[in-house]
């Protein structure tokens, strides 16, 4: 018994901080007061609205997810818009369609020379395939599409999915843009919500003035201090 | 000086070329010909430890030895071992026969008498690498190495002929069988034996074919090569005896033709650009698949899995009893990325990672999409990506038709509807499976045909753009009188 005691003593003297490192750390407290925080590179999109919400484009070696919680918000739209913008600067851009919704006749021809174009079924063949890409790491952007597949199942895709996905895109820095109906990535360094509400009389506006209109809004960014949404455009 | 290249049993070495475990077993290689059935034309070592020897039955050799294995012919191998025979000569000179089936002639004027050794042995140990066992015989005459090529163990050298030459048996000159039989008769058995009768006494009795055969029994024949040049082919084929059922066996056999093939391309500082894929099945149908490798390399692990997720995705109704790859040979190149273009950062790897996605979400669902040239809705093809060469940036987008309005999202197939419309024709109200409701405002019809001249592609649609809710837009399709949803703009 009396040995017990002297270990369990002795384990908590060598647990307990000196008062040494106790002064260390406060010394540390008051000159950084904050984490220092590099900033990410980032991957431009050329589109304007994304550009500026987020500083330079989608962040690199990191998830960002588009919530688009109505149909007509404009998310088939930039998804178009992201692939004119990547082939315009000589970029590729692999697209990983959740369901087989993408519509190549909405682009311009030349421009879909820069696409590689996964069509699922459902969203476990577009997990794996997004997987595979973000492993590949030979294109620096890779979109994944679930905003038409059934809530259903993308409750079903496990949360360690995404924390895999944020830690494969940390590794071979690139960017992925994921889409979807609802907030679903929970490793996602940026969520934003997607609320362009587009009427029948858009189908008269030039595509480049919607894409200029997106609304897009900040929802979560985890190393930013504030936690307000900001708005870059309400058209 | 000329070099003999032999391989000896060439037969039996090119049916077992991939089964290099039985090079050490008894073996023999059976032919159909012969009154009593098949017989036994050639054998490896081991099985002529066990006294099996040429012309036995089958059933003859295995009274001798109850290990003996089987093998029939397989003249595809027999073709593509004595190419790489030559392939393999004419690395090391360009002044080659070929003498017959597994025998290959070399001229050395190039080359010095004392390296002869040294490059001999590098040449066995490249056939080796094959799985073709050579002997190698170097004289003064193309006639004379072929016969010291018969008698290396696996190299020989003879610098005089006549010491060499006294004791071999006369039937190894191969003569005449009657000449044969006269010259037995005289007691005559061994090229000294011959070649100590007066030269010209032996051609007055036996005429012009003695004397050929005495000048070839004294190591004095000359004649020049009949130059032969290797075709530029790299392939290796496997023709089986008993089918394949699982992928495994068959993925080991590609294995081991891509290191023939890798090791054959490397001997000539070439890799692999593309390969050619051939199987063949029980029922005599065959399946044929080109892979382009987008960084032509050397490399059999990136070669392979390149092959095995095709055949991930590959059934077949019957067993595999054939196989054949071919390489498409290319000279290695090495890449300089550029400072603002995005060429891939390993080609291989994005090919490797197509591969597996192909094996995911199937063929066809997988790369470029390319508008057809025609009207119709959602006419596209897709394309395999080709991502080799990094695109420019581009400075200015000269569109053939400037888009408008948000961009769609397309039901495949797309969803039936009802529609109920107006005496115009303008729909009212929709029911489908997308949405249902009353139809706020509908922009249309958009008509459009084409195709009329063929009857099975010929297409008439009639398309209208509706509201049924604020951010619910719609694009609906009529053909013969039926509605259905195409997609929904988002």
């Amino acid at each position: 018994m009396n040995t017990n005691i002297f270990y369990l003593c002795s384990s908590v003297v060598s647990v307990l901080p000196s008062s040494k490192i106790i002064e260390l750390r406060s010394l540390l407290c008051e000159r950084f007061p904050t984490a220092p925080v590099s900033p990410r590179a980032s991957t431009p999109t050329g589109l304007e609205p994304v550009d500026a919400l987020l500083g330079g484009g989608l962040p690199r070696g990191a998830l960002t997810e588009i919530a688009r919680q109505q149909p007509a918000m404009g998310a088939a739209l930039l998804v178009q818009g992201l692939l004119l913008e990547a082939w315009k600067r000589g970029q590729r851009l692999a697209l990983v369609d959740g369901h087989d919704r993408f519509d190549p006749t909405g682009q311009a021809a030349p421009a879909l020379a820069a696409l590689l174009w996964v069509r699922s079924d459902n969203a476990t063949q577009a997990i794996r395939s997004a997987d595979l890409l973000l492993r590949d790491g030979n294109l620096p952007l890779v979109v994944l599409d679930l905003t038409d597949n059934p809530v259903r199942e993308l409750r079903g895709i496990p949360s360690a999915t995404w924390f895999r996905f944020q830690r494969i895109a940390e590794e071979n820095d690139l960017s992925c843009l994921i889409l979807t109906p609802q907030p679903l990535v929970t490793s996602a360094e940026v969520r934003l919500s997607l609320s362009s509400a587009l009427r029948l009389t858009s189908l008269d506006v030039p595509r480049s003035d919607l894409l200029a209109q997106l609304d897009l809004q900040v929802l979560r960014r985890r190393t930013s201090t504030s936690s307000a949404a900001i708005t870059a455009f309400a058209g | 000086m000329f070099a003999c290249i032999l391989l000896p049993s060439f037969q039996l070495q090119a049916a077992l070329r991939f089964e290099p475990q039985l090079h050490r077993q008894p073996v023999a290689l059976l032919t159909s010909e012969g009154p009593s059935g098949a017989i036994i034309t050639q054998c490896t070592t081991a099985a002529r430890a066990a006294e099996v020897i040429p012309g036995l039955t089958a059933s003859q050799a295995l009274a001798r030895c109850p290990g003996l294995h089987f093998r029939r012919r397989m003249p595809a191998q027999e073709d593509i071992a004595a190419e790489v025979l030559k392939q393999t000569a004419w690395a090391f000179s360009p002044w080659l026969e070929e003498t017959a089936e597994g025998v290959v002639t070399l001229d050395l004027r190039s080359r010095r008498e004392s390296e002869h050794r040294a490059w001999a042995l590098d040449f066995t140990r490249r056939l080796l690498a094959r799985q073709l066992h050579a002997r190698i015989g170097v004289g003064a005459n193309p006639d004379l190495a072929r016969l010291i090529a018969g008698r290396a163990k696996p190299f020989l050298q003879v610098d005089e002929p006549a010491a060499f030459l006294a004791p071999l048996a006369l039937s190894d000159l191969q003569p005449e069988p009657v000449l044969k039989m006269i010259l037995h008769g005289w007691g005559v058995h061994t090229l000294g034996a011959l070649t100590a009768l007066p030269r010209e006494a032996v051609g007055d009795r036996l005429g012009p074919a003695s004397v050929e055969l005495w000048d070839r029994a004294a190591g004095r024949t000359e004649r020049p090569l009949h130059f032969a040049r290797p075709v530029e082919s790299f392939r290796e084929t496997i023709e089986l005896e008993h089918g394949l059922e699982t992928l495994e066996p068959l993925l080991f056999l590609v294995r081991r033709c891509l290191l023939q093939l890798t090791g054959r391309l490397a001997d000539r500082w070439l890799v692999v650009a593309a390969l050619q894929l051939g199987l063949r099945c029980s029922d005599d149908s065959h399946h044929e698949r080109e892979f382009i490798i987008p960084d032509p390399t050397g490399d059999v692990d990136v070669l392979f899995r390149v092959v095995q997720h095709y055949f991930e995705t590959l059934r077949t109704e019957t067993t595999v009893v054939g196989l054949e790859l071919s390489a498409r040979p290319a000279e290695p190149v090495g890449q300089q990325f550029g400072m603002f273009q995005a060429s891939l950062k390993n080609p291989n790897g994005f090919a490797e990672t197509l591969a597996r996605l192909t094996a995911i979400v199937g063929p066809n669902r997988l790369g470029t999409p390319r508008i057809e040239s025609t009207h119709r809705p959602d006419a596209f093809t897709m394309h395999d990506v080709d991502f080799r060469t990094a695109p420019a940036p581009v400075a200015s987008v000269a569109e053939d038709s400037p888009r408008y309005g948000p961009a769609l999202r397309r039901y495949r197939p797309a969803l039936a509807a009802t529609v109920l419309c107006d005496a115009s024709g303008r729909p009212l109200h929709l029911e489908s499976a997308a949405a249902r409701g009353h139809v706020h405002s509908a922009l249309g019809p958009w008509r459009g045909s084409g195709d009329w001249w063929e009857e099975k592609t010929t297409w008439d649609e009639e398309e209208w753009d509706i509201e049924i809710a604020p951010g619910q837009i719609l694009r609906l399709g009529r053909s013969a009188s039926a509605w259905r949803v195409v997609g929904g703009y988002d």
